[in-house]
């Protein structure tokens, strides 16, 4: 202990004689971050400020074509394969929007309710952890592969649904348009409820055992227990993760880009913003109008965050 | 002692003699290099099938036999116009490459490609032995962009057991269609299948004397009477239960319906032929020439071998183009793989004649720049209206005016 002390007695004196030490930390810190801050504006900020720059001309395949103005952003405002009013299924803006409403609870349900199971004090926790999170370590693309055989008109469901309901039952769910987004719900909620479970795991056992001991004391039941203490607490959950669900959600693409195979159909039911964005890029060679529908989708989604962070509030609490 | 100097005198001599030779022999080879000066040219390609590598570097290597001053290095891109673009936006294309006719437009506007007429001119290459709506279909505001590689128009294939089983003979017009699925349906036996897709639908509209876009791709002329009866009638043939979509029949296209014998009658094109023998070779089917109503009318799906306006080697690319689109090198290309010529002059792989007739009657699978989308709205806009969310009329007039709008751009 004495060594210890005197060693740093002498290095605080050398760092007093040298010059400030607080400089020489600063410069030791930001040299750290420099690298990793260097590949954020080289691959994060600068691809979002050319994209900006880019949605203000007609771009091709090798480069402007010329100055538009605003003539991107007007014609966007008026795209009915982008967004209609009154809101209606069929639209990039309102499919994406649609599934987001649904698939967001349905996430957070689900992986809380898992995170409750796997929290509670029963035989083989640690196996259940693992099997609830194994969807999430699959990757999204050969998971919808494997669906598409699944809830094909004579896959596997259908024989299920056939021997339940005792009759044949040919559904083609990825061929009709009023089951292909749905289905594709279904198939999300269900690969990240793994990851969700994860995040509500950790915030379920940052909760202190006190208050609990305090309610155990006061013979409150489990149910009041859980709505009085339990959710209240995981705040700073909920919202992590109704953050990254809702961003998760507006970005939809994989799963409809392989359901439709690229098209965003049938009859524009896997039509999603981003797939939309995409279509226009690589199918029609509009990069400036691309850039464009990928500003307009950066300000719904930043709009988003920033509302849902007022309606949470700061996401810390004082027990 | 002398013995052994004259030894060594002849050794030394023997090290110089080797020497020279070796030196002479080295300074042979590189004169000889000298005077080849071998050009190396990139050649990109999609290939669908091991088949169609194999063939693509059969094709490659007989070309590098005769000529031994163009190397040439293939590059297989997948996928395809994803790959591509990236190269163009580099500004370090492929010399020569594959261009589809559905995104040839869209190239040849963004200036991608470089013309070949003058090439054609100077080398007095002739194209008249091409199907002449092949060769159109790479050809943008009067100039020449490259040559097809091979062509397949649709044709019909029918399960000729299962037609016998309902004692129905071949149809040839839609009226013939209609009954036949009515009595294939009657004696138990699979359905039509037909897919909702424009690249389906569209040749149903031709044969009823309707369209897309006018001749000169200018203005579209989706919603007409023609059309919607087109569409009508086909819509009809599956809404009445002779005809099912490969959704509905559990298949991701109706080839595999074929070969699964799930449907007894499809409208494909040539590619069906090697998909049938290498995977369900015990089907007993055959192609008969493609169904018709008021008149003949068909759809070709065809490829050019391309040349890079960026390219640096463009007289060696043009080299390789000209053996490719030949008589030499697209014999050996379409024996091995078993598409069809496009070339009149040359053969086409054994059993494959049925599709070649329908050649005067073919449009090519395009429209004009900046399509793709227009694309995937009809094929949404049909599919509402087979499933009944709005009216063909209504399908057809949002078609017409996606159309218009890209029309515009």
């Amino acid at each position: 202990m004495a060594v210890a002390a005197e060693t740093r007695r002498i290095r605080t004196r050398r760092f007093q004689t040298t010059g400030s030490a607080k400089l020489r930390e600063a410069l030791v810190g930001y040299s750290f971050v420099s690298l990793p801050l260097l590949f954020f504006f080289l691959f994060f900020l600068f691809p979002i400020g050319y994209a900006f720059y880019i949605s203000f001309y007609d771009w091709g395949i090798i480069g402007k074509l010329g100055y538009v103005g605003t003539a991107n952003y007007r014609e966007l405002w008026h795209d009915k394969l982008f967004w209609t009013w009154p809101p209606a299924r069929g639209s990039a803006m309102w499919n994406t929007l649609y599934y987001t409403v649904i698939v967001v609870p349905a996430q957070m349900a689900l992986g809380l309710s898992l995170a409750l199971a796997v929290n509670a004090r029963i035989r083989g926790k640690t196996f259940f952890r693992a099997a609830y999170y194994f969807p999430s370590l699959t990757s999204s693309a050969a998971i919808t592969a494997i669906a598409i055989y699944i809830l094909n008109a004579d896959g596997l469901l259908n024989a299920g649904l056939s021997a339940v309901q005792g009759h044949p039952v040919h559904t083609a769910w990825f061929g009709q348009s009023n089951t292909a987004l749905e289905s594709i719900m279904g198939l999300n909620v269900w690969t990240t409820s793994g990851t969700i479970m994860l995040f509500y795991l950790a915030t379920l056992q940052s909760i202190p055992t006190d208050v609990y001991e305090a309610a155990a004391i006061d013979g409150t039941s489990r149910w009041r227990i859980f709505w009085k203490i339990t959710f209240p607490l995981l705040k700073p959950g909920h919202f992590f993760v109704a953050v990254l669900s809702i961003i998760g959600c507006l970005k939809l693409f994989d799963q409809a880009y392989i359901v439709s195979s690229g098209k965003g159909g049938p009859a524009y039911s896997t039509e999603t913003a981003v797939l939309y964005l995409y279509q226009t890029a690589i199918g029609d060679y509009r990069w400036g109008y691309a850039a464009t529908i990928g500003i307009v989708l950066f300000a719904i989604i930043f709009a988003i965050t920033l509302i849902q962070r007022l309606i949470f509030g700061k996401a810390e609490i004082g027990y | 002692m002398r013995g052994i100097r004259v030894s060594f005198v002849s050794v030394l001599v023997l090290v110089v003699l080797v020497a020279g030779i070796a030196a002479g022999a080295t300074s042979a080879r590189s004169g000889q290099a000298r005077a080849q000066k071998a050009t190396t040219i990139t050649f990109a390609h999609w290939s669908s099938s091991p088949v169609e590598l194999a063939s693509i570097r059969a094709t490659l290597a007989a070309f590098d036999r005769s000529h031994p001053s163009i190397n040439v290095k293939e590059i297989n891109i997948d996928p395809y116009p994803e790959g591509m673009l990236a190269r163009f936006a580099a500004r370090k294309p492929p010399d020569i490459f594959y261009v589809d006719s559905s995104v040839f437009p869209d190239w040849a506007s963004q200036g991608v490609l470089q013309p070949i007429d003058s090439y054609v001119t100077a080398q007095h290459v002739s194209t008249k032995r091409f199907y002449k709506s092949m060769l159109n279909a790479f050809k943008y505001k009067g100039k020449l962009y490259g040559l097809p590689k091979d062509w397949s128009p649709l044709a019909m294939q029918v399960n000729t057991s299962m037609l016998a089983k309902a004692n129905v003979s071949t149809p040839t017009t839609w009226a013939q269609l209609q009954s036949a699925g009515t009595a294939l349906k009657a004696a138990g036996q699979p359905p039509i299948c037909l897919s909702i897709d424009l690249a389906r639908i569209l040749a149903f509209m031709y044969q009823n004397g309707g369209g897309f876009l006018n001749a000169t791709r200018t203005q579209a002329i989706v919603n007409s009477p023609a059309n919607q009866t087109a569409v009508s009638t086909y819509i009809n043939w599956l809404k009445s239960g002779i005809a099912q979509t490969p959704a509905q029949l559990g298949v991701g296209w109706c080839g595999e319906a074929l070969g699964k014998e799930k449907a007894s009658i499809i409208f494909e094109g040539n590619w069906v032929t090697s998909f049938m023998s290498e995977t369900y070779p015990k089907v007993t089917w055959k192609a008969v020439p493609m169904i018709q109503n008021k008149s003949r009318g068909n759809l070709g799906f065809t490829v050019s071998y391309s040349i890079a306006k960026d390219s640096k080697h463009k007289q060696a690319a043009f080299t390789l183009l000209k053996y490719l689109g030949g008589t030499t090198g697209m014999r050996i290309w379409t024996q091995a793989v078993g598409y069809l010529p496009s070339r009149s002059d040359i053969k086409p792989p054994s059993g494959r004649s049925v599709y070649l007739k329908e050649a005067p009657a073919t449009h090519p699978w395009q429209f004009a720049p900046g399509f793709s989308k227009v694309i995937d709205t009809a094929n949404s806009e049909l599919q509402s209206a087979y499933e009944g969310k709005e009216s063909v009329q209504q399908a057809l007039s949002n078609i017409q005016t996606a159309a218009a709008a890209a029309l515009k751009h």
